[in-house]
């Protein structure tokens, strides 16, 4: 379609350099000038008008399909470089969980809180303009249960991701990063279990932390 | 006149042509890059489960073995997800097994005064076909995942019975 288009610009050019030298010709009187209908003429210039046009359509459908690739691609590669940093946000918080907190070596829970500390600045960098904060369960959230990135959406719209932390009084420890982060994705197409200009981030992992070694 | 009626022909079987070209490319483009971003992304789930999950073996005392295994398993089973949206393509099909002298009570340390490691690995299937990537990606893809972690030298012994510190 492309290549339509620019055939019909060399025809355009064509024309005029034709157009040009019949001019000269003429200019040099040697060869008498030959009349031409007005009609023929007019019908030859709406015909290249329609061509134009009509180049200019097809050139602007493969532009917009190549535009949709485009963004489809960019969108992929950025969910996977924040899913990444979610997924090593939540290994890092593990890590720091299943340390004992501060001052109690011997405690059997693990320290929640400092999971915070330890993974929100690793993940605001690499969010891409999506805010990152400490969740804040609602009254009679289930103990031990993060949300899930449909809840958050929900709740604090797209554009926002949680971190979560959480102990079960069993000693098992879950650290999650959920949310929708920005995307390209329009309206259109968010019955794919997509939200409109935002895709899932869902990151968890759950450990037992409850056992800790003697001193 | 039948001559233009034929150039005007022409024109749109080239175009069709055209298209029939470039579209495909297009796709092939759009879903391998979107099939190889998820297959990292699956990759990277798979590693971290076996990680936590090798982090998770060496939590329990020295010489725990079952508290070892079900923490492990328990860790593997919990981080990787597979009704996520990328660990729901992962299969798992060689069972994660974790091993070292921790694991059976013995926590010998190399010259370097360097504890011995436990190792995890499992392994994993990757496979498309249940989703419009498999139209480019039909064939499945085999991941593995190792990890090592070494047991602290200060770590002690408690026995989870009468919860008092057994001796060495």
């Amino acid at each position: 379609m492309v290549g339509r288009f620019g055939a019909a610009l060399l025809m355009v050019g064509g024309r005029l350099r034709t157009v040009a030298a019949s001019a000269e010709t003429a200019g040099r009187g040697r060869v008498p000038p030959q009349p031409r209908s007005p009609g023929a003429t007019g019908s030859r210039a709406r015909s290249l008008g329609r061509q134009g046009a009509q180049g200019t359509v097809e050139f602007a459908l493969v532009f917009g399909l190549f535009l949709v690739m485009l963004f489809a691609i960019v969108d992929a590669w950025i969910w996977t470089i924040e899913s990444n940093a979610a997924d090593a946000a939540v290994e890092q918080g593990i890590g720091v969980a299943l340390a004992a907190p501060p001052g109690s070596p011997t405690s059997t829970q693990g320290d929640v809180a400092g999971v915070y500390q330890s993974t929100l600045p690793l993940l605001r960098q690499p969010m891409f303009g999506t805010s990152v904060d400490p969740w804040k369960p609602p009254l009679g959230w289930p103990a031990g249960t993060c949300p899930d990135s449909d809840y958050v959406a929900d709740h604090q719209g797209v554009g926002h991701v949680d971190v979560c932390a959480a102990e079960d009084g069993a000693g098992h420890v879950t650290v999650a990063v959920s949310g929708y982060a920005y995307s390209f994705i329009p309206p259109g197409i968010s019955a794919f279990t997509f939200r409109s200009w935002g895709l899932p981030i869902e990151e968890s992992a759950s450990v037992n932390a409850g056992v800790y070694a003697g001193p | 006149m039948r001559s233009t009626r034929r150039r005007r022909g022409r024109q749109g079987a080239q175009a069709s042509l055209e298209m029939a070209l470039v579209l495909p490319i297009m796709l092939t483009i759009t879903i391998g890059f979107i099939g190889v971003m998820l297959e990292l992304r699956a990759q990277t789930e798979f590693q971290t489960a076996v990680d936590l999950a090798a982090q998770a073996s060496i939590v329990p005392p020295l010489g725990q073995t079952q508290a070892s295994l079900d923490d492990e398993r328990y860790a593997f089973s919990h981080t990787l997800h597979t009704a996520g949206s990328e660990g729901a393509f992962v299969t798992v099909t060689q069972a994660l097994a974790c091993a070292g002298p921790y694991l059976e009570g013995d926590q010998p340390v190399s010259a370097q005064g360097i504890p011995v490691p436990v190792t995890c690995s499992a392994g994993a299937e990757i496979d498309f076909s249940h989703s419009p990537i498999g139209m480019l990606w039909f064939w499945k893809v085999s991941i593995s995942a190792r990890a090592e972690v070494q047991p602290s030298i200060y770590r002690g012994c408690l026995d989870l019975t009468s919860g008092t510190a057994c001796a060495p």
